[in-house]
């Protein structure tokens, strides 16, 4: 089906309706994660921050494999609309990685004592996302529509094989980053209230990367209609 | 030996800031492009009637 513009325009709509509900999810989070969850006893409050860490780490891979998915599809079935997610999977995923990448070395810095540390999980995650910044600026710089939708889908497959290395980088290497606590293969390790509010933060920022998407992907498409136009004179 | 809590709230309240900025941000900043883009579409929407229309005009 092709888009038309008043079809961009009630994707747009969705995508704002989600989005607000998704930011409202994300607020009741915080609440929670204040209100509700105990301070750990080892690590204090600081420990909450993993409350919304996690779950926009989670975003973050989410975003980055969607798009490696949806790169892989589009060099197969050539059909633009993949093209157009996968761009916007990859500007939400980078809205989330900054998160992830901020939010982590506060946490470090009051329970490892430093900011930063060259270890294989943070190491491999800021690659990612520098190799998503460097996706989003190929595609800025190529004019072709298509030549830019088949080097960026190059680039984004790319991004989705540095994902399971970093997922699995805590087991196969030695690191600071503390274990999976969901994504195991034994049952979760948190007692019942974190586990409750960890869990409502992966669906609250699960919810907000749908709406920013829908957003994104309405404004992706308007583009490449404005593109067309301009292609067509 | 009792284990004190450390008393860290301010690197809460730090990454908790940060990230509501970002996110706030980042929706504040599709919100405008998004409505820029729009307006835009209206106006090539508009444009292209009123050649369609001066088309046909010249055409009859």
């Amino acid at each position: 089906m092709t888009p038309t513009p008043a079809s961009a325009e009630r994707t747009l709509r969705r995508g704002y309706v989600l989005t607000v509900l998704g930011l409202l999810a994300v607020t009741a989070v915080y609440v929670l994660a204040i209100c509700y969850t105990p301070v750990e006893v080892r690590q204090g409050p600081a420990q909450k921050i993993f409350y919304v860490h996690a779950p926009s780490a989670w975003g973050a891979l989410v975003a980055f494999v969607l798009v490696g998915i949806s790169s892989i599809l589009y060099l197969w079935l050539h059909d633009t609309r993949l093209d157009l997610f996968a761009a916007s999977s990859a500007e939400v995923g980078i809205a989330y990685s900054l998160v992830m990448l901020t939010t982590g070395p506060i946490w470090g810095k009051t329970v490892w004592g430093t900011w930063w540390t060259w270890d294989a999980r943070l190491t491999l995650t800021l690659f990612l996302f520098f190799l998503f910044v460097g996706y989003l600026a190929l595609r800025a710089a190529l004019h072709d529509r298509g030549e830019r939708a088949r080097f960026s889908a190059v680039v984004g497959i790319m991004g989705l094989l540095l994902v399971p290395f970093i997922h699995l980088s805590v087991y196969l290497f030695r690191t600071l980053h503390p274990q999976p606590i969901l994504l195991k293969p034994s049952s979760p390790s948190l007692p019942p209230e974190m586990l409750r509010t960890l869990m409502v933060g992966m669906a609250a920022f699960t919810l907000l990367y749908v709406g920013f998407v829908t957003v994104r992907y309405a404004m992706a498409q308007l583009a490449d209609l404005r593109e067309g136009d301009a292609d067509a004179v | 030996m009792p284990f004190d809590t450390p008393q860290n709230q301010g690197f809460l309240v730090a990454a908790y800031t940060v990230a509501a900025l970002i996110y706030l941000g980042y929706a504040v900043s599709l919100w405008r492009r998004s409505r820029k883009a729009l307006r835009e579409a209206g106006r090539r929407v508009r444009g292209s009637a009123g050649q369609g229309s001066s088309r046909s005009a010249a055409d009859s």
